[in-house]
């Protein structure tokens, strides 16, 4: 049991329900807004998944806390909060093709990793050093390759979505509070990717660490994107014509 | 027909209008090499056991 990998995950697991909180409130308050509730339910997502990491290392192998944290953490908490973004920008009906798709898809992913074998002795047999949760635990094939396909389309629609978003923003040079909180939950969304990457690569903690600093950023730039302030407002500057 | 009257042409702070873009296009690149990143590992280009 180290501080990286116990009290770090823990640490994530708090803010991401306190995020979630955040924009489920919000939902409830307006009683509207698909990409408020689904950002939410990723955030629970996210959380589940951290405190599934910080139970392994505070208290060691245990089955069913690895699967929780499989599919929440590993499979499903990007795609769901990429979802909450596609709701935002995406026409109606592609939203909802592609929300069924997903819950089809999560029913599915929950099935394989429900019934698959699991060797946790796999966790310290591979360049992973198994101080941290990994995949690298599941024996039957094929589950883990469901992985990147949620990983992908969440990355693309959140990440790519909130890139977007800033630079029509910035393009118009409208709401500045806006531009920056997107470019801050792009940055977020992007740091457990490359946490994961580089724990792939046998970095320790480098998971841990990029979930808790994407917990941190996503938060601040929902924060940021939702909360007008006057003096970083985009000011009017009068520019002759000739 | 030309006018002589100034328009509102809305700009963000100094800062901002310099860093926007930069930032943009650092999240761009680095979408792009994390997809490249995960379709490599997805098809077995990269392999880390």
């Amino acid at each position: 049991m180290t501080f990286i990998n116990t009290y770090l995950p823990f640490i994530s697991s708090i803010v991401s329900f306190a995020f979630a909180y955040f924009v489920l409130a919000r939902y409830f308050k307006k009683g509207r807004g698909n990409h408020l509730l689904l950002w939410g339910i990723g955030m629970i997502f996210y959380g589940i998944g951290g405190f599934c990491e910080g139970f392994y290392g505070a208290f060691g192998w245990n089955p069913l806390v690895f699967r929780l944290w499989y599919l929440f953490g590993a499979i499903l908490v990007a795609a769901w909060l990429g979802q909450g973004t596609v709701f935002l920008l995406a026409k109606k009906n592609w939203a909802r093709t592609l929300m069924i798709l997903l819950l089809i898809g999560s029913l599915y992913g929950a099935y394989r990793v429900f019934t698959a074998e699991l060797d946790p002795g796999l966790l310290t047999s591979s360049l992973h050093t198994g101080s941290e949760l990994s995949g690298h635990a599941i024996v039957t094939p094929g589950v883990r390759g469901l992985t990147p396909i949620f990983n992908i389309y969440g990355t693309l629609t959140l990440v790519g979505g909130a890139i977007y978003s800033a630079w029509i923003f910035f393009r118009k040079r409208v709401l500045l509070h806006r531009t920056i909180g997107n470019i801050l939950i792009a940055t977020g969304a992007l740091a457990p990717a490359f946490g994961g990457a580089f724990s792939r690569m046998g970095v320790p903690a480098a998971l841990y660490i990029g979930e808790l600093v994407g917990a941190v950023l996503m938060f601040i730039g929902f924060w940021r994107a939702t909360t007008p302030i006057g003096e970083l407002a985009a000011v009017a500057q009068p520019v002759p014509v000739d | 027909m030309r006018s002589d009257r100034p328009s509102a042409k809305r700009k963000y702070p100094v800062f901002y209008e310099r860093l926007v873009p930069v930032m943009i296009g650092v999240l761009f690149v680095l979408i792009v090499a994390m997809l490249v990143f995960a379709v490599a590992v997805g098809i077995g280009v990269l392999n880390f056991g």
